[in-house]
């Protein structure tokens, strides 16, 4: 599963393209994430927590 | 930013497409179809760009490498076409065959350092014998206008990163600034007003042979002494300018590269000191205490480059993990300035060896 923010979207998708995975799941988180604190970036992990199971599980 | 569709361009043999013969009209079509690096191109006529591939000694279907992050195969024919876009002569081939061979290795990150938001450009340094065959500037003024080989090895570089590699701004290139030095970073060592040995002879090379290194870097910082006498004061200076905190080099590792000007090097190199000396020299001088980088900085990149999470018992960490990481060389022309080139961090330099066709 990438993890990628939501600026970075049409990068990810070509580059799954290129590396010939474009089936791979990508979760967007919105952009930019680095001034978040520690509790902050807990509370984002919640709440994409459940998608990243549910994809990971889904991955071949 | 609306990034143009190069798909079209990537994949099989290049397409040859008929234009009026109008030179505007061309420009504007290379133009509109994202293929330049915004400056006009010469257009790459069937002529020029199999002169082009003649000037490279090899078949034009010949695959040099995938060019990420697209990783389309760059062959000898594309490369010759983006060449000749840029302005090179024919002669000029072999080295830039050379230098997509090093830069498509995995260990020079170049998926990475395209889409990076960081600003650098791959900076093509150039060892040995093929820097006078092909006139590339090493002396006066040797990162800014004035010389073809230059300019153009380095802005044929960024045109396959573009149309080869899709290192479009907006679409795989994301760097928040930029830097002058994505259009064209190409120059050579001045090994002949150095005191030491040429630098790719401390790589495993001889003197006789031919190199490019290709190195994730920075724009050019300057260093400016005019007035040390003494070996000492000069290291201080150089040491204390490049120890700084907010470089990707610190926080990510790998090779960083200081440019000495000859007279720079001269005072040193008169003082006793070989280029090894200088370079344990500086890198014993630029320790960072700890206390001047922001806390939640280093806990985060202390995760990353582990040598930030031991400091020393003053607190101090090393700027480099290992001594040969600062590449210490010689370019330039008169004048007392030198100039210091940090890295991109997740990258290490590559050497390849650049063969000439015989004649």
């Amino acid at each position: 599963v990438n993890l990628i923010t939501d600026v970075f979207r049409d990068l990810t998708r070509a580059r799954l393209a290129a590396v010939g995975r474009p089936d791979l799941p990508v979760i967007c988180l919105p952009h930019p994430t680095a001034p978040l604190d520690v509790q902050q970036v807990g509370q984002l992990a919640d709440t994409i927590l459940a998608d990243v199971l549910r994809l990971a599980g889904q991955s071949t | 930013m609306n990034a143009p569709d190069t798909s079209a361009f990537l994949t099989g043999p290049a397409a040859r497409i008929a234009l009026a013969p109008d030179f505007a009209a061309v420009q504007e079509h290379f133009e509109r179809q994202g293929w330049t690096d915004g400056l006009p191109i010469v257009p790459p006529t069937p002529d020029l760009v199999a002169a082009m591939v003649a000037g490279s000694g090899l078949s034009a279907d010949t695959v040099i490498a995938p060019i990420a992050p697209a990783l389309a195969p760059l062959t000898v024919e594309k490369l010759a076409i983006n060449a000749v876009m840029a302005g090179c002569r024919p002669e000029y081939m072999p080295l830039l065959v050379a230098t997509f061979r090093a830069l498509a290795r995995p260990g020079f990150n170049l998926a990475g350092f395209q889409a990076t938001t960081h600003p650098g450009g791959p900076l093509v340094w150039v060892n040995g014998p093929v820097r006078a065959c092909l006139g590339i500037n090493c002396s006066t003024n040797m990162f800014g206008p004035g010389v073809r080989a230059n300019a153009t090895i380095g802005r044929a570089v960024r045109l396959v990163m573009i149309n080869i590699g899709e290192g479009i701004p907006g679409k795989g290139d994301f760097a928040t600034h930029g830097n002058p030095c994505k259009y064209s970073y190409c120059a050579g060592e001045n090994e002949e007003q150095s005191p030491w040995p040429p630098l790719h002879t401390t790589l495993g090379y001889s003197r006789e042979d031919s190199t490019v290194l290709v190195l994730a870097a920075e724009g050019p910082h300057n260093i400016n002494d005019h007035h040390s006498q003494r070996a000492e004061d000069l290291l201080t200076t150089l040491a204390d300018t490049m120890n700084v905190i907010g470089a990707n080099t610190f926080y990510l590792g790998n090779e960083a590269m200081l440019v000495l000007s000859p007279e720079h090097a001269a005072l040193l190199a008169n003082a006793g000191m070989s280029r090894e000396d200088v370079r344990d020299a500086l890198c014993a001088r630029m320790r960072v205490d700890l206390a001047r980088v922001p806390a939640a900085n280093h806990a985060r990149l202390a995760t990353i480059r582990k040598s930030l999470a031991h400091p020393a018992a003053d607190n101090t960490v090393g700027w480099f993990d290992d001594p040969a990481q600062l590449l210490v060389t010689v370019a330039g022309g008169p004048g007392l300035h030198s100039l210091f080139i940090p890295g991109f961090g997740i990258s290490t330099m590559q050497v390849e060896r650049v063969d000439l066709p015989t004649a």
